[in-house]
């Protein structure tokens, strides 16, 4: 095997053109700035207003944050999107792929570049955030521990009725009977002797099954093995969490626990779904804890920048960042516009109904239908390919003190790869295709 | 192996957005280019040089033919290892120094750090830029930028080297010193694409040439076969005296030669800038 071809050669090369990307964000001061940016923009939280310290703490998380999330995706965004048309528009390229070089392994190396730029950056604005907490702490009296509590969700929901709202998993319970979260696999010694318990209920009167706003409620935490139960009421307001807590021992030692609920009051119904539920275990590591915050923010990033680097093997730079910002904000607004669709799907429902009923279908200032489908499967169409980014959205997790666990992990990873493997072969099958006539 | 770069057939049509042909830079090109040759590649702008060049190198996919470099199809990365390119205007990345310039391009031929190190030095030594290795090259004037984008072209010291206009915009000294890198390329038996609107410099030191005009190759061949004039000869004597010269006059007369000149030689200005800034050889640093 020839020194030009083979593994060993392709990975040397690769780490050559990476190398490259990331000296030149280096020397081109870009990586310097957007640092320096970043660290006075985390650092004017400070300045914000805050009702009190525990305020104050969650301002600097969120504040922290999502400025690194937009200056990591924004830098990604820019940097991949001149990247490669500017080595083609200065013809850098005519020096590079007619060197022994695949140029397909151009395109892997600067995406590797990007991405270890992404990381250190990453790494040094965790730092920053982290070092800043603590001289807050040690500067603000009162100023609460910035807390990480792994959260654990129940392996199954059941109950008297099925409730077809919000996916159709729920269920319905009244007065008489209980819904009932099944937990089972908890690890053994890592919950305190309280147990924070986070859930959220729908409250419906009956007969008509109208919203009720808040209502007292019922709660039975039983230790499986023993069969130990242990009641209290708390008040809930419809769909909003409430956090409450039960014993440590309600949770048995092989590692299950049942939590059940019906409404305390009469002519009234509670609605629940599986994941509105969660329990709260002993505290893991902020710090540490915070870095895999940064991975999922890296995660993210990433999808961003392989979109902006595969488009720009073809299109223009301004092309590529307008995609690449495209696919950030419809990932952002993912959620937004899940509820919009099934805004959609519910006014569709009605005007099938009024139909049936022989009235006519839609009124004066309601859009027809068939805009309706055409808008919601289009709609559709992108929700599937652009992931939900709430599954990278750190913030989330601080604002409720939740660490971040392997399965929050695996469900970010599962929504990347996919969408990563694409692009990433999608980015070499166009890079390959193209030449150089200008 | 006979030939070192071939082309068979070779056209380049190019296209519009919708597929559409559009213009036709390059028409049935057979061309051959001999081992340890300096082949001229001439022609007027527009002609296809730097289209043939671009299909030689594997910048360009053919319309149709093929092009073959040392054996290999352009785009194989086992050729691309063996051969070296200088382009047309120097194409560097302008925040690397001379020293992480010849560094980055010499490990993507996955050269190990000893080697790449030693031949570094080489090159900047044979190019002069010793003073300046650890300058970026956004602070290069243009024939240094020149000599360290000629570098990188030799940092694998490749069996093939192609040269798009190597002199444009250097000034006669560093141009001077070009050719003379070119003929040592020759001399150490390395084959040379080069490609010039100098039409002196390539008849100076090219073996053979090939004309191209609106993609089509009009003359190839050997320089002198090409430029030799087979009815005109030329003596050039030195000490030749008044009488002797119309004796000599006279006899060709009497044999039936038409007498086109007989003047005294010139040299060229090249030779006369040269020698008057001799002691401005070396390129000023």
């Amino acid at each position: 095997m020839s020194s030009a071809t083979g593994l060993a050669a392709t990975l040397g090369r690769l780490r050559a053109v990476a190398g490259l990307t990331f000296l030149e964000a280096v020397r081109r001061k870009v990586f310097l700035i957007v640092i320096i940016v970043g660290a006075a923009i985390v650092s004017s939280a400070a300045f914000l207003p805050a009702v009190d310290p525990s305020g104050r703490l969650r301002l600097i998380e969120i504040w922290s944050v999502r400025t690194v999330t937009i200056f990591c995706s924004l830098g990604a965004i820019f940097l991949a999107g001149f990247s490669l048309p500017g080595d083609f528009e200065q013809r850098r390229i005519y020096t590079l792929v007619t060197k022994p070089v695949h140029k397909g392994t151009l395109f892997l190396g600067k995406f590797l570049g990007f991405v270890l730029l992404m990381a250190v950056f990453l790494l040094i604005m965790g730092t920053l955030t982290l070092v800043y907490l603590r001289i807050i702490a040690a500067a603000t009296k009162d100023f609460p521990e910035a807390r990480a509590l792994p959260r654990y969700v129940p392996q199954g929901l059941s109950g008297p009725f099925e409730d077809r709202e919000r996916g159709g998993r729920g269920a319905r319970s009244d007065q008489k009977q209980e819904v009932e979260w099944i937990f089972e696999g908890l690890p053994p010694g890592r919950f305190p002797e309280r147990v924070p318990v986070t859930a959220k209920l729908d409250l419906r009167r009956l007969p008509g099954m109208e919203f009720r706003l808040e209502a007292n409620v019922a709660i039975t935490a039983v230790n499986p093995k023993t069969l130990e139960k242990h009641e209290q009421v708390v008040r809930f307001q419809t769909n909003r969490f409430t956090t409450f807590e039960i014993p440590g021992a309600a949770i048995s030692d092989d590692g299950r626990l049942g939590i059940r609920m019906r409404p305390a009051e009469p002519d009234l119904q509670v609605a629940a779904w599986p994941d509105g539920l969660t329990i709260s275990g002993l505290p893991v590591n902020f710090e540490l804890n915070f870095m895999k915050g940064m991975g999922l923010i890296l995660l993210q990033s990433t999808l961003v920048l392989l979109a902006t680097l595969a488009a720009s093997t073809f299109v223009s730079a301004p092309v590529s960042i307008l995609l690449g910002i495209c696919l950030f904000l419809t990932g952002s607004s993912w959620s937004f516009v899940t509820e919009s669709l099934e805004d959609v799907d519910r006014q569709l429902r009605d005007q099938e109904r009024r139909e049936r009923q022989g009235a006519p279908a839609r009124g004066p200032d309601e859009v027809p239908p068939w805009l309706l489908r055409a808008s919601g499967a289009l709609s559709r169409g992108i929700l599937k390919a652009v992931p939900d980014f709430d599954k990278y959205n750190f913030g989330e997790w601080l604002l409720t003190d939740t660490a971040v666990s392997g399965r929050d992990a695996g469900r970010a990873l599962a929504a990347f790869a996919p969408r990563g493997a694409v692009l990433l072969l999608l980015g070499l099958l166009l890079i390959s295709i193209r030449d150089f006539a200008t | 192996m006979d030939t070192v770069i071939e082309a068979r057939g070779l056209t380049k049509v190019y296209k519009d957005f919708w597929g559409r042909p559009r213009l036709k830079a390059l028409d049935g090109l057979n061309l051959e280019v001999r081992p340890g040759e300096i082949f001229g590649f001439i022609g007027p702008n527009g002609s296809g040089k730097t289209t043939t060049m671009k299909l030689l190198l594997g910048l360009l996919f053919p319309t149709s033919g093929t092009a073959r470099v040392l054996g290999r199809a352009p785009t194989d990365v086992a050729a691309k290892a063996r051969i070296g390119f200088l382009p047309e205007e120097s194409y560097l990345y302008r925040f690397l120094n001379a020293d992480e310039t010849l560094d980055f391009y010499a490990r993507l031929f996955h050269i190990d750090r000893a080697t790449r190190r030693k031949r570094i030095d080489e090159l900047i030594a044979r190019f002069g830029m010793e003073h300046a290795r650890k300058r970026q090259i956004r602070e290069y004037s243009k024939g240094m930028v020149r000599r360290i984008t000629f570098a990188q072209a030799l940092v694998n010291d490749p069996e093939v080297v192609f040269l798009d206009e190597p002199t444009s915009g250097l000034d006669p000294i560093s141009t001077r010193d070009m050719k003379d890198l070119i003929l040592d390329l020759k001399a150490r038996g390395k084959t040379v694409f080069l490609s010039s609107h100098l039409l002196a410099d390539v008849q100076a030191i090219c073996d053979r040439i090939g004309i191209i005009h609106e993609g089509k190759l009009k003359e190839y061949g050997a320089v002198r076969d090409i430029l030799v004039r087979r009815d005109h000869v030329a003596l050039t004597f030195r000490n030749l005296g008044d009488e002797t010269r119309r004796k000599l006059v006279d006899i060709a007369k009497q044999e039936g030669a038409e007498l086109i000149s007989a003047d005294n030689t010139l040299e060229t200005l090249e030779d006369v800038f040269l020698r008057t800034v001799q002691g401005a050889k070396k390129p000023p640093s």
